[in-house]
């Protein structure tokens, strides 16, 4: 029992000093500085109401922001996969190869955890430069109050970047790198497309729910607030579905490391 | 212990590193790998230490193929072309991190492996480690934990000779007391006295060129 209760000690041991020597690296300031340029570019564009609320809101449903975002994560985990990931004398130590896949993937999230956070809060300040007087409670085109919608709007945001980061990142562990490198263009192709739709949906139906996930966080309207997290949610389950098919079939079989 | 090779081929897309190889290793024992650079014996000691999964062929570790399930022999440790360890810690806190995976040994036998690599600044970070420095390192992560099974790929490179010597005892004096030490080098004057047997690699094939009768065996 003891010895069971160690054990998470030193995988978080691990873990931190990984996530440190990731942050002395110089891909990280290199990201942040990009995840900034992003947020400038977003800021920077014509806003029709000049509120606090509504331009941090308007921060977070940008289509083009948000596809760069989600390219800049992949950039990562590209780069962790190539020059930090676990060295052979620790997967030794590890003892099964789902230990060292599991234990790659929890460094990965965290990192883009990072870089998320940064995101938002670069989002924030950059509304505060924006607009530094008004802070007038407005509501969303739900009625409801702006910071709820936000609040929302942020945590489907970081369960993506979970999602999307996961999948990426183990779809990297593939045999065949053709096939792996093949998966990740087209996943860039479908991050980036953006299906023509207006800014409104009417009925949910089974399109709604495979739009890509970029399509879900460029603030389409639907018909309730209810039916936008109803959609969500389902969209976000045929994702967890996806990573768990993907996570379940990378274990079943070791390869070189 | 001991280690079954049996009709092992690696390929890397239609280039065969190694063919067809079968061998076995045991306890006790002390082996050489013997071959010019880029003869497959880093591969080879990958594909032992359960870090390269074979194209075709199998490796059993007291008759388990560890490979079909999943797994890494966790009673192994390796040297196998240069460790990346962590930059910002020091060798002691490097070695640390390493032994509280499997939580085995403490700081003392931490700082015995130390000694016996003759690594006497431990307290300076890695990033300021020259090679030799690195490579000890590199060597105390091996012998830390004591092992059933050893395999250095290269070890001496950088190494100031009475290391070397230091060393070449110690790995005797674990092999009589039943350990299997796998040494792959490309200077054949490494491998005198210390193995007990010699297998040279060349162009994908291993053949065993030495094999010398063990003392408790006469």
């Amino acid at each position: 029992m003891a010895k069971f209760m160690k054990y998470p000690k030193s995988k978080k041991n691990l873990r931190n000093n990984f996530i440190k020597d990731y942050l002395d690296r110089k891909v990280f300031y290199i990201l942040t500085f990009a995840v900034f340029a992003l947020t400038c570019l977003q800021a920077f564009t014509y806003k029709p109401i000049k509120n606090f609320w509504y331009i941090l809101y308007d921060a977070f449903g940008n289509n083009l922001t948000n596809t760069l975002f989600f390219c800049l994560l992949i950039a990562n985990i590209i780069y962790f996969n190539r020059e930090m990931k676990m060295d052979y004398y620790l997967i030794n130590r590890m003892g099964t190869y789902k230990e060292k896949v599991r234990q790659n993937l929890e460094i990965i999230l965290l990192m883009n955890t990072i870089i998320f956070i940064a995101f938002v809060i670069m989002n924030i300040g950059m509304s505060i430069f924006v607009t530094p007087v008004n802070f007038k409670i407005i509501t969303s085109d739900y009625n409801i109050i702006l910071p709820l919608q936000i609040i929302f709007d942020i945590g489907r945001f970081y369960i993506y970047v979970i999602l999307i980061s996961s999948l990426v990142s183990l779809i990297l562990n593939v045999e065949n790198k053709k096939i792996s490198r093949i998966f990740i263009v087209i996943f860039i192709i479908f991050t980036m497309y953006s299906p023509n739709l207006s800014n409104r949906i009417d009925n949910l139906n089974i399109l709604t729910y495979i739009y890509p996930y970029t399509t879900y966080l460029s603030h389409i309207v639907f018909p309730s607030f209810t039916n936008e997290v109803i959609a969500s949610v389902v969209n976000i389950i045929l994702y967890l579905i996806i990573d768990v098919i993907v996570y379940k079939k990378i274990i079943e079989k070791k390869v070189d490391i | 212990m001991r280690i079954d090779v049996k009709n092992v081929t690696k390929k890397f897309k239609n280039n065969v590193v190694i063919n067809d190889a079968s061998l076995h290793f045991e306890s006790g024992k002390i082996y050489g790998l013997l071959g010019r650079n880029g003869s497959g014996k880093s591969i080879f000691c990958k594909m032992i230490a359960g870090l390269y999964v074979p194209t075709s062929g199998e490796i059993l570790y007291d008759g388990v193929d560890l490979n079909k399930e999943n797994r890494y022999p966790t009673n192994l440790r390796a040297l196998i072309e240069k460790p990346s360890f962590f930059p910002d810690l020091t060798g002691f806190q490097n070695l640390k991190l390493l032994a509280e995976i499997q939580n085995k040994i403490g700081d003392k036998e931490i700082d015995e492996a130390l000694s016996i690599v003759n690594l006497d600044e431990k307290q300076k970070k890695f990033s300021k480690y020259s090679l030799g420095m690195k490579q000890k390192l590199g060597i105390a992560q091996v012998i830390m934990e004591d092992p059933d099974i050893m395999i250095l790929d290269e070890p001496f490179n950088g190494i100031e000779r009475v290391t070397v010597e230091k060393l070449i005892k110690y790995f005797k004096k674990k092999s009589e007391e039943g350990k299997l030490i796998i040494i792959s080098t490309h200077i054949t004057d490494d491998l005198k006295d210390l193995t007990d047997e010699i297998f040279e690699f060349d162009n994908g094939e291993i053949h065993e060129i030495s094999k010398k009768q063990k003392k408790s065996s006469k």
